[in-house]
């Protein structure tokens, strides 16, 4: 018999290695720690590995892309990790420029220019995908992936004939092609500037933020269909949707521009676009939102899995956080590691996406 | 001697140790020999030293006695507690992690794993280099506790 408190305790044969107890410590880091882990050897890459298959739940993150406004167009790649709460420098070459960064979907980053139209839709923005600028020129369209396909919509130059114009980029194909344009309801604000964007495998879903009426647009069919009024509660002036999982999310803030009282979520079918409130901002973070500004007349959401991320669209001091999960809206704020003095040199685009082991790999640098 | 109010353990340096029935079964191999009708007389716990074995039995009962409420106070000075609880040499804890495995307590399991899953969070490679001695560490843990596996498969 082996006294237990003699260091360590040691096999006349050695055993195989079961390693639960390795897993059973590393089950209890949060994914972006588990990432230079599964480095140290063998034994704790089979644990980490294991770990993984076990809940591969993907991560919603926060990803701020940011580019200078002056030339050489230097980019930065900054991502919130809601799990571990950290901010991580994204450490990558600085995105080749073709015009400013843009996004009007989360998980969709994009420059475009008349001659060129540059893509990304990978959590991280790690891989650009090019091809020839759309032939209508477009300064603040509506751009969304919808499926394979990228669907450009309205946002068009002053002296352009069709302001209302749809160009659909096919990702399989490399190819361009031009369906109906949008509906007349869009004349005078067919641009991302009034409309909010999100869309699932099938359908876009524009939603005018000010009024929260609906339209949805099928690449596939190519038809438009709408316009519903989201009806949530009467004294919403301002709103945006986006995907969290499955579900369509509106937020929407209540009051006016110089006395916002609240911010709501609320969920809406897909099929009859009825809107279910689930959830409400705290008052203090409604506050922590304002920044101590009089006037917010707008906001900016971001969302991906169960986590959806509300801020001022520009100069946004904190970022406010909903994560839900079991029935229950859990808020807190965090801090934007994107000071207020970089967004006068810096363009500062937010987008989401669910972040997955592979995408983490190439994560080299952590920051907290 | 009573038996459904207390029970007795036995350790490996001999020492008995006399607890309240509630906070013995906290343990979920001493519930298991309970109901077997294992523990007659005394329950023998043969590789665990008396210090580690009152630290075990110090944690279950404070969280038996804490009343099992949403209280704010009750629910830091638990959390205060485990804290303090966990404040040792990795010797202690080693030897910690063994007998709670061993004596299968999930919420001291857990509070222990992750003691040691804050401790190794490294970043620098300074921080990498102590990880990878806490490796070495784990890695032994490893052994002692297969080896525990095979001892008691052999009971």
């Amino acid at each position: 018999m082996q006294p237990s408190d003699e260091q360590p305790l040691v096999a006349t044969v050695p055993p195989p290695i079961h390693g639960d107890v390795l897993e059973a410590i590393l089950s209890h880091l949060p994914l972006i720690h588990l990432v230079p882990k599964s480095l140290v050897s063998k034994a704790w890459n089979k644990a980490v590995t294991s770990i993984l298959i076990k809940s591969p739940k993907p991560q919603p993150w926060l990803i701020i892309n940011t580019q200078t406004t002056r030339s050489p167009y230097l980019t930065t790649t900054l991502a919130y990790d809601p799990t571990s709460r950290l901010w991580i420098n994204i450490n990558q070459p600085s995105i080749n420029y073709v015009s400013a960064l843009r996004s009007s979907q989360p998980s969709l980053l994009y420059m475009i220019a008349p001659s060129k139209f540059s893509f990304s839709f990978d959590p991280l923005h790690l891989t650009w995908h090019h091809t020839m600028g759309p032939r209508i020129w477009r300064i603040d369209p509506i751009v969304a992936k919808v499926g394979t396909y990228v669907v450009v919509a309205g946002g068009t130059c002053d002296y352009e004939h069709d302001p209302l114009a749809v160009e659909i980029f096919n990702i399989d194909s490399l190819t361009w092609s031009k369906p109906e344009p949008m509906p007349e309801h869009f004349k005078g604000s067919a641009s991302s500037t009034w409309h909010s964007v999100a869309s699932d495998d099938r359908r876009l879903f524009v939603a005018t933020k000010n009024d929260a009426v609906l339209h949805t647009f099928d690449p596939v069919t190519n038809t438009w269909d709408g316009p519903y009024n989201l009806v949530t509660d009467r004294t919403v002036f301002h709103s945006v949707i986006g995907f969290c999982n499955d579900r369509l999310i509106l937020i929407g803030m209540l009051g006016d521009p110089n006395d916002v009282v609240g911010v709501k979520l609320w969920e809406v079918s897909c099929e009859s676009f009825e809107c279910y409130e689930i959830g409400e901002m705290p008052v203090d973070l409604v506050e922590k939102l304002k920044g101590g500004e009089l006037e917010v007349s707008s906001i900016e959401g971001r969302m991906a899995g169960n986590v959806v991320y509300i801020y001022k669209p520009v100069g946004a001091e904190e970022v406010i956080v909903c994560e839900f999960g079991g029935g229950e809206c859990v808020w807190w704020s965090v801090e934007n590691a994107v000071g207020g003095d970089r967004w006068i040199s810096e363009r500062v685009v937010f987008t989401c996406s669910n972040v997955g082991i592979d995408a983490l790999r190439r994560v080299t640098r952590l920051m907290v | 001697m009573s038996f459904s109010k207390t029970i007795m353990l036995r350790n490996y340096d001999g020492e008995t140790f006399v607890v309240d029935e509630v906070v013995a079964v906290e343990p979920q191999t001493i519930e298991h020999m309970i109901e077997d009708g294992c523990a007659n007389t005394s329950i023998p716990l043969p590789n665990i030293t008396s210090k580690i074995l009152s630290k075990v039995i110090e944690h279950c009962k404070k969280h038996v006695e804490t009343p099992n409420s949403n209280e704010k106070d009750a629910k830091a000075d638990l959390k205060s507690f485990d804290f303090d609880f966990v404040k040792a040499d990795q010797g202690t804890l080693f030897d910690l992690i063994l007998a709670v495995n061993y004596l299968n307590i999930k919420g001291l399991l857990d509070l222990i794993y992750q003691t040691i899953a804050d401790m190794i969070k490294g970043k620098t490679p300074e921080e990498e280099e102590e990880m990878r001695r806490v490796n070495a560490w784990v890695f032994s843990c490893f052994v002692g506790v297969t080896c525990l596996y095979f001892k008691s498969k052999k009971i």
